[in-house]
Protein backbone atom coordinates (compact mmCIF):
# COMPACT_ATOMS: atom_id res chain seq x y z
CA UNK A 1 0.00 0.00 0.00
CA UNK A 2 1.25 3.42 -0.91
CA UNK A 3 0.90 6.15 1.61
CA UNK A 4 -1.02 9.07 0.11
CA UNK A 5 2.03 11.32 0.24
CA UNK A 6 4.05 8.84 -1.80
CA UNK A 7 1.29 8.29 -4.31
CA UNK A 8 0.72 11.99 -4.88
CA UNK A 9 3.67 12.76 -7.19
CA UNK A 10 2.68 9.81 -9.41
CA UNK A 11 -0.72 11.27 -10.07
CA UNK A 12 -1.36 13.05 -13.30
CA UNK A 13 -3.24 16.28 -13.69
CA UNK A 14 -6.91 15.52 -13.10
CA UNK A 15 -8.49 12.13 -12.64
CA UNK A 16 -7.44 9.19 -14.79
CA UNK A 17 -9.95 8.31 -17.49
CA UNK A 18 -10.99 4.68 -17.78
CA UNK A 19 -13.18 3.61 -20.72
CA UNK A 20 -15.35 0.52 -21.03
CA UNK A 21 -15.17 -0.90 -24.55
CA UNK A 22 -16.97 -3.91 -25.97
CA UNK A 23 -19.48 -5.45 -28.36
CA UNK A 24 -23.20 -4.80 -27.90
CA UNK A 25 -24.97 -7.19 -25.49
CA UNK A 26 -21.89 -8.03 -23.44
CA UNK A 27 -23.25 -6.59 -20.20
CA UNK A 28 -21.06 -3.50 -20.50
CA UNK A 29 -23.72 -1.12 -19.26
CA UNK A 30 -24.62 -3.40 -16.34
CA UNK A 31 -20.97 -3.43 -15.37
CA UNK A 32 -20.84 0.34 -15.72
CA UNK A 33 -23.84 0.75 -13.42
CA UNK A 34 -22.34 -1.65 -10.90
CA UNK A 35 -19.01 0.16 -10.89
CA UNK A 36 -20.28 3.71 -10.66
CA UNK A 37 -23.50 3.21 -8.70
CA UNK A 38 -25.52 6.39 -8.87
CA UNK A 39 -22.59 8.68 -9.52
CA UNK A 40 -23.35 8.94 -13.21
CA UNK A 41 -23.43 11.78 -15.64
CA UNK A 42 -25.18 11.54 -18.96
CA UNK A 43 -24.49 14.05 -21.71
CA UNK A 44 -24.00 14.18 -25.46
CA UNK A 45 -20.76 14.02 -27.34
CA UNK A 46 -20.04 17.39 -28.93
CA UNK A 47 -21.76 17.82 -32.27
CA UNK A 48 -23.21 14.32 -32.41
CA UNK A 49 -26.35 12.82 -30.89
CA UNK A 50 -24.73 9.93 -29.13
CA UNK A 51 -25.18 9.59 -25.42
CA UNK A 52 -22.03 10.01 -23.39
CA UNK A 53 -22.31 8.06 -20.18
CA UNK A 54 -19.66 8.78 -17.64
CA UNK A 55 -19.42 8.21 -13.93
CA UNK A 56 -17.15 8.41 -10.96
CA UNK A 57 -15.26 5.27 -10.05
CA UNK A 58 -13.70 5.06 -6.61
CA UNK A 59 -11.30 2.23 -5.95
CA UNK A 60 -8.17 1.77 -3.88
CA UNK A 61 -8.36 5.32 -2.56
CA UNK A 62 -8.23 6.99 -5.98
CA UNK A 63 -10.99 8.57 -8.00
CA UNK A 64 -11.31 7.88 -11.68
CA UNK A 65 -13.68 8.88 -14.44
CA UNK A 66 -15.34 5.88 -15.99
CA UNK A 67 -16.68 6.20 -19.51
CA UNK A 68 -19.17 3.74 -20.99
CA UNK A 69 -18.49 3.78 -24.73
CA UNK A 70 -21.27 2.70 -27.13
CA UNK A 71 -21.17 -1.01 -27.97
CA UNK A 72 -19.57 -1.85 -31.30
CA UNK A 73 -18.37 -4.97 -33.08
CA UNK A 74 -15.34 -3.46 -34.71
CA UNK A 75 -13.64 -0.14 -35.33
CA UNK A 76 -15.19 0.01 -38.79
CA UNK A 77 -16.99 3.27 -38.22
CA UNK A 78 -20.38 2.98 -39.85
CA UNK A 79 -22.73 4.42 -37.29
CA UNK A 80 -22.38 7.53 -35.18
CA UNK A 81 -21.91 5.26 -32.17
CA UNK A 82 -18.89 3.67 -33.75
CA UNK A 83 -17.53 7.03 -34.83
CA UNK A 84 -17.67 8.16 -31.22
CA UNK A 85 -15.69 5.10 -30.13
CA UNK A 86 -13.01 5.94 -32.67
CA UNK A 87 -13.00 9.63 -31.68
CA UNK A 88 -12.59 8.83 -28.00
CA UNK A 89 -9.95 6.15 -28.48
CA UNK A 90 -7.98 8.40 -30.78
CA UNK A 91 -8.41 11.42 -28.50
CA UNK A 92 -9.85 13.37 -31.41
CA UNK A 93 -12.23 16.37 -31.46
CA UNK A 94 -10.83 17.64 -28.18
CA UNK A 95 -11.91 14.51 -26.33
CA UNK A 96 -9.62 13.22 -23.62
CA UNK A 97 -7.81 10.05 -24.61
CA UNK A 98 -8.46 7.28 -22.06
CA UNK A 99 -5.62 6.24 -19.75
CA UNK A 100 -6.95 2.71 -19.55
CA UNK A 101 -9.31 0.61 -21.64
CA UNK A 102 -11.40 -2.03 -19.92
CA UNK A 103 -12.61 -4.45 -22.57
CA UNK A 104 -15.84 -6.13 -21.59
CA UNK A 105 -15.99 -9.45 -23.42
CA UNK A 106 -18.74 -12.00 -23.74
CA UNK A 107 -17.10 -15.25 -22.64
CA UNK A 108 -19.54 -17.27 -24.73
CA UNK A 109 -18.22 -15.74 -27.94
CA UNK A 110 -14.65 -14.92 -27.12
CA UNK A 111 -13.12 -14.98 -30.58
CA UNK A 112 -15.48 -12.46 -32.14
CA UNK A 113 -15.28 -10.27 -29.04
CA UNK A 114 -11.49 -10.30 -29.17
CA UNK A 115 -11.49 -8.91 -32.69
CA UNK A 116 -12.23 -5.45 -31.33
CA UNK A 117 -9.48 -5.91 -28.74
CA UNK A 118 -7.08 -6.92 -31.46
CA UNK A 119 -7.98 -3.85 -33.51
CA UNK A 120 -7.60 -1.56 -30.51
CA UNK A 121 -4.17 -2.98 -29.76
CA UNK A 122 -2.85 -0.76 -32.56
CA UNK A 123 -3.72 2.31 -30.47
CA UNK A 124 -1.24 1.34 -27.77
CA UNK A 125 -3.50 2.36 -24.90
CA UNK A 126 -3.01 0.32 -21.69
CA UNK A 127 -5.75 -2.25 -21.33
CA UNK A 128 -7.30 -4.90 -19.17
CA UNK A 129 -9.97 -7.47 -19.88
CA UNK A 130 -13.20 -8.14 -18.01
CA UNK A 131 -14.36 -11.57 -19.10
CA UNK A 132 -18.08 -11.25 -18.57
CA UNK A 133 -20.92 -13.79 -18.65
CA UNK A 134 -18.61 -16.50 -17.36
CA UNK A 135 -21.60 -18.32 -15.91
CA UNK A 136 -23.27 -18.57 -19.32
CA UNK A 137 -20.02 -19.81 -20.84
CA UNK A 138 -19.72 -22.54 -18.20
CA UNK A 139 -23.35 -23.53 -18.79
CA UNK A 140 -22.60 -23.90 -22.49
CA UNK A 141 -19.63 -26.12 -21.71
CA UNK A 142 -17.02 -23.53 -22.67
CA UNK A 143 -13.92 -23.67 -20.50
CA UNK A 144 -11.54 -20.73 -20.62
CA UNK A 145 -8.02 -20.84 -19.23
CA UNK A 146 -7.97 -17.30 -17.86
CA UNK A 147 -4.33 -17.32 -16.76
CA UNK A 148 -3.16 -18.50 -20.15
CA UNK A 149 -5.34 -15.91 -21.89
CA UNK A 150 -3.83 -13.16 -19.72
CA UNK A 151 -0.35 -14.44 -20.46
CA UNK A 152 -0.95 -14.54 -24.22
CA UNK A 153 -2.59 -11.10 -24.31
CA UNK A 154 -0.06 -9.57 -21.95
CA UNK A 155 -2.77 -7.77 -19.97
CA UNK A 156 -4.71 -8.73 -16.82
CA UNK A 157 -7.92 -10.72 -17.32
CA UNK A 158 -10.67 -10.65 -14.66
CA UNK A 159 -13.67 -12.95 -14.64
CA UNK A 160 -16.95 -11.19 -13.93
CA UNK A 161 -20.67 -11.87 -13.87
CA UNK A 162 -22.04 -8.34 -14.11
CA UNK A 163 -25.69 -9.29 -13.65
CA UNK A 164 -24.92 -10.83 -10.25
CA UNK A 165 -22.10 -8.48 -9.31
CA UNK A 166 -19.49 -11.25 -9.12
CA UNK A 167 -15.86 -10.34 -9.67
CA UNK A 168 -16.39 -6.61 -9.19
CA UNK A 169 -13.97 -6.25 -6.27
CA UNK A 170 -11.30 -8.02 -8.33
CA UNK A 171 -12.06 -5.79 -11.30
CA UNK A 172 -11.72 -2.61 -9.21
CA UNK A 173 -8.43 -3.89 -7.85
CA UNK A 174 -7.22 -4.73 -11.35
CA UNK A 175 -8.17 -1.24 -12.60
CA UNK A 176 -6.18 0.41 -9.81
CA UNK A 177 -3.17 -1.82 -10.44
CA UNK A 178 -3.37 -1.20 -14.18
CA UNK A 179 -3.41 2.57 -13.64
CA UNK A 180 -0.26 2.25 -11.52
CA UNK A 181 1.50 -0.28 -13.69
CA UNK A 182 -0.05 -0.20 -17.16
CA UNK A 183 0.42 -2.98 -19.69
CA UNK A 184 -0.52 -2.68 -23.34
CA UNK A 185 -1.75 -5.31 -25.78
CA UNK A 186 0.76 -6.75 -28.24
CA UNK A 187 0.39 -5.33 -31.73
CA UNK A 188 -0.40 -7.63 -34.58
CA UNK A 189 2.25 -8.39 -37.17
CA UNK A 190 0.96 -7.10 -40.49
CA UNK A 191 2.05 -8.46 -43.87
CA UNK A 192 4.37 -6.17 -45.82
CA UNK A 193 1.73 -5.14 -48.35
CA UNK A 194 -0.40 -3.68 -45.57
CA UNK A 195 2.47 -1.92 -43.81
CA UNK A 196 3.44 -0.45 -47.16
CA UNK A 197 -0.16 0.59 -47.80
CA UNK A 198 -0.21 2.40 -44.47
CA UNK A 199 3.06 4.12 -45.24
CA UNK A 200 1.67 5.24 -48.58
CA UNK A 201 -1.44 6.67 -46.95
CA UNK A 202 0.50 8.44 -44.24
CA UNK A 203 2.85 10.03 -46.74
CA UNK A 204 -0.07 10.92 -48.98
CA UNK A 205 -2.08 12.53 -46.19
CA UNK A 206 0.92 14.55 -45.13
CA UNK A 207 1.34 15.70 -48.71
CA UNK A 208 -2.33 16.67 -48.91
CA UNK A 209 -1.71 19.05 -46.02
CA UNK A 210 -4.14 17.39 -43.64
CA UNK A 211 -3.30 16.33 -40.11
CA UNK A 212 -0.80 13.50 -39.83
CA UNK A 213 -2.10 9.98 -39.54
CA UNK A 214 -0.84 7.60 -36.91
CA UNK A 215 -0.22 4.00 -37.88
CA UNK A 216 -3.50 2.98 -36.22
CA UNK A 217 -5.42 5.66 -38.10
CA UNK A 218 -3.81 4.72 -41.40
CA UNK A 219 -5.03 1.15 -40.90
CA UNK A 220 -8.58 2.41 -40.40
CA UNK A 221 -8.41 4.46 -43.58
CA UNK A 222 -6.95 1.54 -45.49
CA UNK A 223 -9.71 -0.88 -44.50
CA UNK A 224 -12.58 1.50 -44.10
CA UNK A 225 -12.69 4.18 -46.77
CA UNK A 226 -15.62 5.88 -45.02
CA UNK A 227 -13.69 6.21 -41.77
CA UNK A 228 -13.71 9.36 -39.66
CA UNK A 229 -10.19 10.21 -40.71
CA UNK A 230 -11.06 10.77 -44.34
CA UNK A 231 -13.92 13.12 -43.48
CA UNK A 232 -11.59 16.02 -42.70
CA UNK A 233 -9.74 15.76 -45.98
CA UNK A 234 -11.04 18.07 -48.65
CA UNK A 235 -9.28 16.38 -51.55
CA UNK A 236 -11.47 13.26 -51.84
CA UNK A 237 -10.03 12.31 -55.22
CA UNK A 238 -6.55 12.25 -53.74
CA UNK A 239 -7.69 9.91 -50.95
CA UNK A 240 -9.32 7.64 -53.49
CA UNK A 241 -6.21 7.55 -55.64
CA UNK A 242 -4.07 6.67 -52.61
CA UNK A 243 -6.50 3.95 -51.53
CA UNK A 244 -6.69 2.46 -55.00
CA UNK A 245 -2.91 2.17 -55.18
CA UNK A 246 -2.72 0.65 -51.70
CA UNK A 247 -5.55 -1.80 -52.42
CA UNK A 248 -3.97 -2.83 -55.70
CA UNK A 249 -0.81 -3.72 -53.83
CA UNK A 250 -2.78 -5.78 -51.31
CA UNK A 251 -4.55 -7.61 -54.14
CA UNK A 252 -1.24 -8.37 -55.83
CA UNK A 253 -0.12 -10.06 -52.61
CA UNK A 254 -3.10 -12.38 -52.91
CA UNK A 255 -5.27 -10.75 -50.27
CA UNK A 256 -8.74 -9.25 -50.59
CA UNK A 257 -8.67 -5.67 -49.28
CA UNK A 258 -12.27 -6.12 -48.17
CA UNK A 259 -11.61 -9.01 -45.86
CA UNK A 260 -7.86 -8.87 -45.29
CA UNK A 261 -8.09 -7.08 -41.96
CA UNK A 262 -10.57 -9.56 -40.49
CA UNK A 263 -8.74 -12.55 -41.97
CA UNK A 264 -5.42 -11.49 -40.45
CA UNK A 265 -6.95 -10.62 -37.08
CA UNK A 266 -8.89 -13.88 -36.86
CA UNK A 267 -5.83 -15.90 -37.88
CA UNK A 268 -3.90 -14.16 -35.10
CA UNK A 269 -6.74 -14.78 -32.62
CA UNK A 270 -7.09 -18.43 -33.54
CA UNK A 271 -3.47 -19.12 -32.69
CA UNK A 272 -3.81 -16.95 -29.59
CA UNK A 273 -6.85 -18.87 -28.39
CA UNK A 274 -5.43 -22.33 -29.13
CA UNK A 275 -5.49 -24.16 -25.82
CA UNK A 276 -7.24 -21.27 -24.09
CA UNK A 277 -10.82 -22.02 -25.04
CA UNK A 278 -12.14 -25.53 -24.82
CA UNK A 279 -15.71 -26.23 -25.85
CA UNK A 280 -17.10 -29.59 -24.84
CA UNK A 281 -19.27 -30.69 -27.70
CA UNK A 282 -21.29 -28.43 -29.96
CA UNK A 283 -22.41 -25.20 -28.41
CA UNK A 284 -26.06 -25.52 -27.49
CA UNK A 285 -27.54 -22.09 -27.10
CA UNK A 286 -30.33 -22.12 -24.59
CA UNK A 287 -32.53 -19.98 -26.79
CA UNK A 288 -32.31 -22.15 -29.91
CA UNK A 289 -35.50 -24.11 -29.29
CA UNK A 290 -37.41 -21.00 -28.23
CA UNK A 291 -36.20 -19.20 -31.35
CA UNK A 292 -37.47 -22.06 -33.49
CA UNK A 293 -40.91 -21.08 -32.26
CA UNK A 294 -40.53 -17.30 -31.89
CA UNK A 295 -39.03 -16.87 -35.35
CA UNK A 296 -41.23 -19.43 -37.07
CA UNK A 297 -43.06 -18.11 -40.12
CA UNK A 298 -46.52 -18.88 -38.84
CA UNK A 299 -46.18 -19.16 -35.08
CA UNK A 300 -43.62 -16.38 -34.81
CA UNK A 301 -45.92 -13.99 -36.64
CA UNK A 302 -48.89 -15.02 -34.53
CA UNK A 303 -46.89 -14.63 -31.32
CA UNK A 304 -45.66 -11.23 -32.48
CA UNK A 305 -49.21 -10.05 -33.15
CA UNK A 306 -50.33 -11.61 -29.88
CA UNK A 307 -47.61 -9.86 -27.88
CA UNK A 308 -48.42 -6.52 -29.47
CA UNK A 309 -52.12 -7.08 -28.87
CA UNK A 310 -51.53 -7.86 -25.20
CA UNK A 311 -49.43 -4.70 -24.84
CA UNK A 312 -52.15 -2.46 -26.22
CA UNK A 313 -55.06 -4.28 -24.65
CA UNK A 314 -53.47 -3.95 -21.21
CA UNK A 315 -52.80 -0.31 -21.95
CA UNK A 316 -56.50 0.07 -22.59
CA UNK A 317 -57.73 -1.89 -19.57
CA UNK A 318 -55.04 -1.18 -16.97
CA UNK A 319 -54.52 2.51 -17.54
CA UNK A 320 -58.26 3.30 -17.42
CA UNK A 321 -58.86 2.85 -13.67
CA UNK A 322 -55.63 4.66 -12.78
CA UNK A 323 -56.57 7.55 -15.05
CA UNK A 324 -60.00 7.72 -13.45
CA UNK A 325 -58.28 7.81 -10.06
CA UNK A 326 -56.04 10.71 -11.07
CA UNK A 327 -59.01 12.49 -12.62
CA UNK A 328 -61.06 12.01 -9.43
CA UNK A 329 -58.10 13.18 -7.35
CA UNK A 330 -57.78 16.33 -9.44
CA UNK A 331 -61.47 17.21 -9.06
CA UNK A 332 -61.40 16.40 -5.34
CA UNK A 333 -58.44 18.74 -4.81
CA UNK A 334 -60.18 21.44 -6.81
CA UNK A 335 -63.37 21.02 -4.78
CA UNK A 336 -61.40 21.13 -1.54
CA UNK A 337 -59.49 24.30 -2.37
CA UNK A 338 -62.25 26.22 -4.14
CA UNK A 339 -64.31 27.11 -1.00
CA UNK A 340 -61.17 28.10 0.92
CA UNK A 341 -60.30 30.80 -1.60
CA UNK A 342 -63.78 32.11 -2.38
CA UNK A 343 -62.73 35.51 -0.98
CA UNK A 344 -60.11 35.96 -3.73
CA UNK A 345 -61.66 34.80 -7.03
CA UNK A 346 -58.52 35.56 -9.04
CA UNK A 347 -56.31 33.34 -6.86
CA UNK A 348 -59.03 30.69 -6.74
CA UNK A 349 -59.19 30.57 -10.51
CA UNK A 350 -55.41 30.53 -10.87
CA UNK A 351 -55.02 27.64 -8.43
CA UNK A 352 -58.05 25.51 -9.32
CA UNK A 353 -58.57 26.10 -13.02
CA UNK A 354 -54.95 26.85 -13.82
CA UNK A 355 -52.39 24.99 -11.76
CA UNK A 356 -54.39 22.01 -10.47
CA UNK A 357 -56.27 21.42 -13.72
CA UNK A 358 -53.05 21.85 -15.70
CA UNK A 359 -50.96 19.49 -13.60
CA UNK A 360 -53.85 17.01 -13.48
CA UNK A 361 -54.14 17.18 -17.26
CA UNK A 362 -50.50 16.15 -17.61
CA UNK A 363 -50.50 13.57 -14.80
CA UNK A 364 -53.42 11.76 -16.39
CA UNK A 365 -51.12 10.48 -19.18
CA UNK A 366 -48.66 9.03 -16.71
CA UNK A 367 -50.27 5.56 -16.25
CA UNK A 368 -50.26 4.85 -20.00
CA UNK A 369 -46.72 6.05 -20.45
CA UNK A 370 -45.54 4.00 -17.47
CA UNK A 371 -47.27 0.84 -18.64
CA UNK A 372 -45.94 1.18 -22.18
CA UNK A 373 -42.42 1.88 -21.00
CA UNK A 374 -42.65 -1.12 -18.71
CA UNK A 375 -43.48 -3.30 -21.72
CA UNK A 376 -40.76 -1.75 -23.87
CA UNK A 377 -38.18 -2.41 -21.14
CA UNK A 378 -39.50 -5.95 -20.74
CA UNK A 379 -39.32 -6.67 -24.47
CA UNK A 380 -35.82 -5.18 -24.70
CA UNK A 381 -34.45 -7.07 -21.73
CA UNK A 382 -35.86 -10.42 -22.77
CA UNK A 383 -34.30 -9.99 -26.20
CA UNK A 384 -37.68 -10.12 -27.91
CA UNK A 385 -37.14 -6.71 -29.52
CA UNK A 386 -34.30 -8.08 -31.66
CA UNK A 387 -36.49 -11.01 -32.69
CA UNK A 388 -39.37 -8.69 -33.51
CA UNK A 389 -36.98 -6.61 -35.62
CA UNK A 390 -36.04 -9.76 -37.54
CA UNK A 391 -39.69 -10.67 -38.08
CA UNK A 392 -40.86 -7.30 -39.31
CA UNK A 393 -37.75 -5.97 -41.08
CA UNK A 394 -39.12 -6.62 -44.55
CA UNK A 395 -42.22 -4.65 -43.66
CA UNK A 396 -40.02 -1.60 -43.13
CA UNK A 397 -37.01 -2.19 -45.39
CA UNK A 398 -38.80 -1.38 -48.66
CA UNK A 399 -39.35 2.18 -47.53
CA UNK A 400 -35.87 2.88 -46.18
CA UNK A 401 -36.55 2.02 -42.56
CA UNK A 402 -35.36 -1.21 -40.99
CA UNK A 403 -36.43 -3.76 -38.39
CA UNK A 404 -34.75 -1.73 -35.70
CA UNK A 405 -37.01 1.20 -36.55
CA UNK A 406 -39.72 -0.87 -34.99
CA UNK A 407 -38.38 -0.10 -31.51
CA UNK A 408 -38.43 3.71 -31.83
CA UNK A 409 -41.73 3.55 -33.70
CA UNK A 410 -43.26 1.44 -30.96
CA UNK A 411 -41.89 3.90 -28.40
CA UNK A 412 -43.60 6.64 -30.37
CA UNK A 413 -46.88 5.01 -29.46
CA UNK A 414 -46.19 6.22 -25.93
CA UNK A 415 -44.88 9.57 -27.04
CA UNK A 416 -43.00 10.73 -30.12
CA UNK A 417 -40.30 12.36 -28.01
CA UNK A 418 -38.85 9.21 -26.42
CA UNK A 419 -39.44 7.59 -29.81
CA UNK A 420 -37.21 10.12 -31.52
CA UNK A 421 -34.69 9.65 -28.72
CA UNK A 422 -34.78 5.89 -29.23
CA UNK A 423 -33.66 6.35 -32.86
CA UNK A 424 -30.13 6.71 -31.50
CA UNK A 425 -30.02 2.94 -31.54
CA UNK A 426 -30.34 2.98 -35.34
CA UNK A 427 -26.92 2.77 -36.88
CA UNK A 428 -28.11 3.57 -40.38
CA UNK A 429 -28.34 7.38 -40.74
CA UNK A 430 -30.95 7.03 -43.47
CA UNK A 431 -33.19 4.76 -41.42
CA UNK A 432 -32.61 6.98 -38.42
CA UNK A 433 -33.71 10.18 -40.12
CA UNK A 434 -36.68 8.50 -41.75
CA UNK A 435 -37.71 6.95 -38.46
CA UNK A 436 -37.51 10.33 -36.72
CA UNK A 437 -39.75 11.83 -39.41
CA UNK A 438 -42.21 8.96 -39.14
CA UNK A 439 -42.35 8.91 -35.36
CA UNK A 440 -45.00 11.65 -35.04
CA UNK A 441 -47.32 9.66 -37.33
CA UNK A 442 -47.51 6.94 -34.74
CA UNK A 443 -50.48 7.29 -32.53
CA UNK A 444 -48.95 8.71 -29.35
CA UNK A 445 -50.51 8.07 -25.98
CA UNK A 446 -51.76 11.65 -25.73
CA UNK A 447 -54.19 10.72 -28.49
CA UNK A 448 -55.25 7.60 -26.64
CA UNK A 449 -57.71 9.35 -24.29
CA UNK A 450 -59.38 10.79 -27.38
CA UNK A 451 -59.67 7.34 -28.94
CA UNK A 452 -60.88 5.86 -25.67
CA UNK A 453 -63.46 8.59 -25.32
CA UNK A 454 -64.73 8.18 -28.90
CA UNK A 455 -64.62 4.38 -28.82
CA UNK A 456 -66.29 4.39 -25.40
CA UNK A 457 -69.03 6.62 -26.75
CA UNK A 458 -69.66 5.17 -30.19
CA UNK A 459 -68.27 1.62 -30.37
CA UNK A 460 -68.43 0.07 -26.92
CA UNK A 461 -72.18 0.57 -26.24
CA UNK A 462 -73.05 -0.86 -29.65
CA UNK A 463 -70.58 -3.72 -30.11
CA UNK A 464 -69.25 -4.52 -26.64
CA UNK A 465 -65.81 -4.19 -25.03
CA UNK A 466 -64.10 -6.86 -27.17
CA UNK A 467 -64.73 -5.01 -30.43
CA UNK A 468 -63.83 -1.74 -28.70
CA UNK A 469 -60.40 -3.17 -27.84
CA UNK A 470 -59.92 -4.36 -31.41
CA UNK A 471 -60.88 -0.95 -32.82
CA UNK A 472 -58.38 0.72 -30.51
CA UNK A 473 -55.76 -1.74 -31.78
CA UNK A 474 -56.67 -0.94 -35.38
CA UNK A 475 -56.48 2.81 -34.77
CA UNK A 476 -52.81 2.42 -34.03
CA UNK A 477 -52.22 0.88 -37.44
CA UNK A 478 -53.76 3.79 -39.32
CA UNK A 479 -50.78 6.03 -38.55
CA UNK A 480 -48.39 3.28 -39.57
CA UNK A 481 -50.25 2.64 -42.82
CA UNK A 482 -49.89 6.31 -43.65
CA UNK A 483 -46.30 6.68 -42.50
CA UNK A 484 -44.71 3.86 -44.49
CA UNK A 485 -45.68 5.01 -48.01
CA UNK A 486 -44.67 8.52 -47.02
CA UNK A 487 -41.29 7.22 -45.85
CA UNK A 488 -40.87 5.58 -49.24
CA UNK A 489 -41.67 8.82 -51.09
CA UNK A 490 -39.29 10.69 -48.83
CA UNK A 491 -36.44 8.27 -49.40
CA UNK A 492 -37.12 7.92 -53.10
CA UNK A 493 -37.17 11.60 -53.91
CA UNK A 494 -35.68 13.64 -51.09
CA UNK A 495 -33.24 11.84 -48.81
CA UNK A 496 -30.30 10.60 -50.79
CA UNK A 497 -28.43 8.81 -48.06
CA UNK A 498 -26.49 5.60 -48.47
CA UNK A 499 -28.20 2.56 -46.96
CA UNK A 500 -26.26 0.70 -44.34
CA UNK A 501 -26.24 -3.03 -43.82
CA UNK A 502 -28.81 -4.40 -41.43
CA UNK A 503 -27.14 -6.88 -39.16
CA UNK A 504 -28.66 -8.26 -36.03
CA UNK A 505 -27.44 -10.54 -33.30
CA UNK A 506 -29.97 -12.44 -31.23
CA UNK A 507 -29.30 -11.73 -27.57
CA UNK A 508 -30.05 -14.43 -24.99
CA UNK B 1 -21.10 -19.99 -61.77
CA UNK B 2 -20.49 -18.30 -58.43
CA UNK B 3 -23.15 -18.95 -55.80
CA UNK B 4 -23.81 -16.39 -53.12
CA UNK B 5 -25.12 -16.82 -49.59
CA UNK B 6 -28.52 -15.33 -50.40
CA UNK B 7 -29.29 -18.13 -52.88
CA UNK B 8 -29.06 -20.91 -50.27
CA UNK B 9 -32.11 -22.68 -48.90
CA UNK B 10 -32.91 -23.02 -45.21
CA UNK B 11 -30.85 -25.80 -43.68
CA UNK B 12 -28.06 -25.75 -46.26
CA UNK B 13 -24.42 -25.45 -45.37
CA UNK B 14 -21.59 -24.06 -47.40
CA UNK B 15 -18.05 -22.85 -47.17
CA UNK B 16 -17.37 -19.15 -47.56
CA UNK B 17 -15.20 -18.65 -50.60
CA UNK B 18 -14.74 -14.90 -50.73
CA UNK B 19 -16.38 -11.58 -50.08
CA UNK B 20 -16.99 -9.21 -52.98
CA UNK B 21 -14.45 -6.52 -52.27
CA UNK B 22 -16.75 -3.52 -52.27
CA UNK B 23 -14.63 -2.33 -49.40
CA UNK B 24 -16.56 -0.88 -46.46
CA UNK B 25 -19.36 -3.42 -46.45
CA UNK B 26 -16.99 -6.30 -47.03
CA UNK B 27 -14.83 -5.26 -44.11
CA UNK B 28 -17.84 -5.05 -41.84
CA UNK B 29 -19.12 -8.48 -42.82
CA UNK B 30 -15.66 -9.97 -42.49
CA UNK B 31 -15.11 -8.56 -39.01
CA UNK B 32 -18.40 -10.14 -37.96
CA UNK B 33 -16.96 -13.52 -38.83
CA UNK B 34 -17.77 -14.01 -42.52
CA UNK B 35 -14.27 -14.87 -43.61
CA UNK B 36 -13.11 -17.23 -46.36
CA UNK B 37 -12.77 -20.85 -45.29
CA UNK B 38 -15.42 -20.79 -42.58
CA UNK B 39 -18.59 -22.85 -42.75
CA UNK B 40 -21.91 -21.07 -42.85
CA UNK B 41 -25.37 -22.55 -42.30
CA UNK B 42 -28.66 -20.92 -43.19
CA UNK B 43 -30.89 -21.40 -40.15
CA UNK B 44 -34.07 -19.61 -41.14
CA UNK B 45 -35.80 -16.98 -43.22
CA UNK B 46 -37.95 -14.24 -41.70
CA UNK B 47 -41.71 -14.64 -42.29
CA UNK B 48 -41.55 -12.32 -45.30
CA UNK B 49 -38.48 -14.05 -46.75
CA UNK B 50 -36.02 -11.34 -45.79
CA UNK B 51 -33.84 -10.97 -43.68
CA UNK B 52 -32.25 -14.37 -43.30
CA UNK B 53 -30.60 -15.85 -40.26
CA UNK B 54 -27.31 -17.69 -40.58
CA UNK B 55 -24.90 -19.46 -38.30
CA UNK B 56 -21.23 -18.76 -38.67
CA UNK B 57 -18.43 -19.66 -36.24
CA UNK B 58 -20.90 -20.67 -33.52
CA UNK B 59 -22.92 -17.46 -33.59
CA UNK B 60 -26.24 -16.66 -35.15
CA UNK B 61 -26.47 -13.48 -37.18
CA UNK B 62 -29.38 -12.00 -39.11
CA UNK B 63 -28.69 -10.14 -42.29
CA UNK B 64 -30.61 -8.96 -45.30
CA UNK B 65 -30.39 -10.75 -48.61
CA UNK B 66 -28.65 -7.71 -50.08
CA UNK B 67 -25.82 -8.17 -47.59
CA UNK B 68 -25.78 -11.94 -47.98
CA UNK B 69 -25.35 -11.35 -51.71
CA UNK B 70 -21.78 -10.10 -51.33
CA UNK B 71 -20.71 -13.37 -49.71
CA UNK B 72 -19.63 -16.00 -52.23
CA UNK B 73 -19.97 -19.63 -51.18
CA UNK B 74 -18.80 -23.03 -52.44
CA UNK B 75 -19.08 -26.73 -51.49
CA UNK B 76 -22.79 -26.36 -50.86
CA UNK B 77 -24.68 -29.21 -49.23
CA UNK B 78 -28.40 -28.60 -49.42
Amino acid sequence: MNAPTEAAPKKRQGRPLVALVGNPNTGKSTLFNRLTGLRQHIANYPGITVEKKSGLLRAGGIEMDLLDLPGCYSLTAVSNDERVVMDVLGGRRGLQKPDLLVFVLDATNLKRNLLLVSQCAELGIPALIALNQCDAAKRNGIRIDVDLLAKRLGVPVVETIATRGNGLAELRQAIVSAIDAPSALPKIHWPDCITQGCGLLRAGFQGAGSSDLTQAEALRVLFDSDSVFTCGVSDKACVKRLLDTAHKEIRESGLNPGSAEAVIHYRHLESLLAGVVEASGPIARSHDSIDALLLNRVWGTLIFLGVMYVVFQSLYSWAGPLMDLIDAGTSATQDMIRPLLSATPALQSLLCDGIIAGVGGVLIFLPQILILFFFIALLEDTGYMARAAFLVDKLFSWCGLNGRSFVPLLSSYACAIPGVMATRTLSDPKARLTTILMAPFMSCSARLPVYILLIGTFIEPLYGPLVAGAVLFAMHFVGLALALPLAWVLNRFFLKIKTQPFILEMPD
Amino acid sequence: MKRTLDTLKVGSRAEIEDIASDCDRANRMATLGFIPGRMVKVTRFAPLGDPISVEVDGQEISLRRAEAHIIQVKNISE
